[in-house]
């Protein structure tokens, strides 16, 4: 009898402790609603959906090289960079202080789409050789690339042919309607880049789970050498989950450009923080081998959702940095307990 | 150095598997607690876990506070609840 009790203690003490974080997260939602029920307005919930899916691209990218047990610290500056560039290239041509002067019609949006992905992807195909073949430690060779594409970012913006060193802005409605437009039924407005950001987790989710890439991935990231001796090109794998991730860097960068509407320097600082810290949340493990596509879009949802009633409160910024490390050590400190009573 | 490292893993291995069951933490003497976290591991003690354990409260612990005051001290509606609870209080 007093075995059952105490198996059951620890069954309860085991949930608490796994879920300690979902816990405290939807209660904050809880309390944020007792405090201010104009928090479940409508438009409150879109724009947490909206603010989300941008990041939510990003932490798609950045979840494949979490589950290669690696991580990405470039993909804040990585992102101002391809914003950048996309906010230059789509500037009207009615504006008498853009970037491009001789650039008289404006651009198919595939053009700056594509360029824009371009630029992420060259960073991105950077870390992955030093991870991939000079085993260089994926925290150090991002750090040096995030430092890289802020200054590559900082002389773009400062090239104006205007002289000026102010954010990019003036983008042609064309591509403002089609970026950072809604679908309209009534009152009801879904942002479109929700709807990019869904398609995308659908394709990432098809790869990790139905590919070959997929399950290499896992492999590589559960056991790089186990996978080795089985036949899985180690090298190509992370090569690839790079360049994946180059690719919704920069997707996430050109719908970035276009919600926010003004392109500066700071453009995409700290967002690597969100990135990482969405994925943590969703389950996807530091130590490799573990992780959802489902996760990965609740985790984004989530932290903007804290992050948005903590504006909400007006609770003070500095506090706000507190609260979203613990956040994230929680996170981390769950996921370590996780591994080692598996172990 | 290494040596002698071996040598006490080696002799506390030894004494261990004169036992049947896994030894508790607190029976080990200070001077023959285990050298590494891997020692820990093949005896069963889960010490790591506890540890962890123990952190996750403190943080949890640690968020809800700061998370209290955040909201108490900000200037939303919170900061007037805030404010009604002090004055509760002082009452």
């Amino acid at each position: 009898m007093e075995k059952t009790k105490k198996i059951d203690r620890e069954r309860v003490t085991s949930f608490l402790l796994n879920y300690a974080l979902y816990i405290i997260l939807v209660g904050i939602l809880v309390v944020v609603v007792i405090i201010d029920n104009k928090f479940l307005h409508p438009n409150n919930l879109i724009n947490i959906l909206q603010q989300a899916s941008t990041k939510g691209i990003l932490a798609l990218g950045v979840a494949g090289l979490i589950v290669l047990a690696g991580t990405d610290l470039s993909i804040g500056r990585v992102l101002g960079l391809s914003a950048a560039v996309t906010a230059s290239l789509v500037q009207s041509t009615t504006y008498a202080s853009r970037y491009y002067q001789n650039m008289e019609k404006p651009l198919p949006l595939i053009v700056p789409l594509l360029v824009s992905i371009g630029i992420a992807v060259v960073f991105a195909l950077i870390n992955g050789f030093g991870v991939a073949f000079l085993k260089m430690h994926p925290f150090i060779i991002t750090l040096g690339t995030s430092l890289i594409a802020f200054g590559c970012t900082s002389l773009y913006i400062e090239a104006q042919p205007s002289g000026s060193a102010q954010a990019l802005s003036s983008f042609e409605k064309n591509f403002i309607d089609k970026a950072a437009g809604a679908f309209r039924i009534g009152n009801f407005r879904l942002p479109y880049v929700v709807i990019y950001f869904l398609i995308c987790a659908v394709i990432v989710h098809i790869i990790w789970t139905r590919t070959k890439l997929g399950k290499n991935m896992f492999a590589v990231g559960g056991n790089s050498e186990a996978a080795a001796v089985s036949g899985v090109s180690v090298t190509r794998t992370i090569m690839l989950v790079y360049l994946m991730s180059g690719v919704l860097y920069g997707i996430s960068a050109f719908l970035e450009a276009a919600r926010v509407q003004s392109v500066g320097s700071q453009t995409g600082f700290n967002y690597e923080m969100d990135a990482i810290s969405a994925c943590v949340i969703g389950g996807v493990s530091f130590n490799g081998g573990v992780g959802t596509i489902i996760g990965v879009v609740i985790g984004s949802i989530i932290l903007q959702a804290i992050n948005y009633s903590l504006y909400f409160l007006q609770v003070n910024a500095y506090y706000q940095y507190i609260i979203r490390g613990l956040i994230i050590i929680i996170a981390v400190a769950i996921d370590v307990r996780k591994y080692v009573v598996k172990k | 150095m290494e040596e002698e490292k071996r040598t006490r893993v080696a002799e506390f291995i030894e004494e261990v598997d004169e036992n049947d069951e896994p030894v508790k933490p607190e029976a080990i003497p200070l001077n023959k607690r285990p050298i590494s976290h891997k020692l820990y591991d093949r005896m069963g003690l889960n010490f790591s876990v506890k540890a962890i354990n123990i952190f996750i409260a403190v943080a949890v612990g640690l968020l809800v506070l700061v998370l209290a005051l955040g909201v108490f001290t900000g200037s939303g509606k919170g900061a007037s609840l805030g404010a009604c609870l002090g004055h509760l209080y002082l009452i």
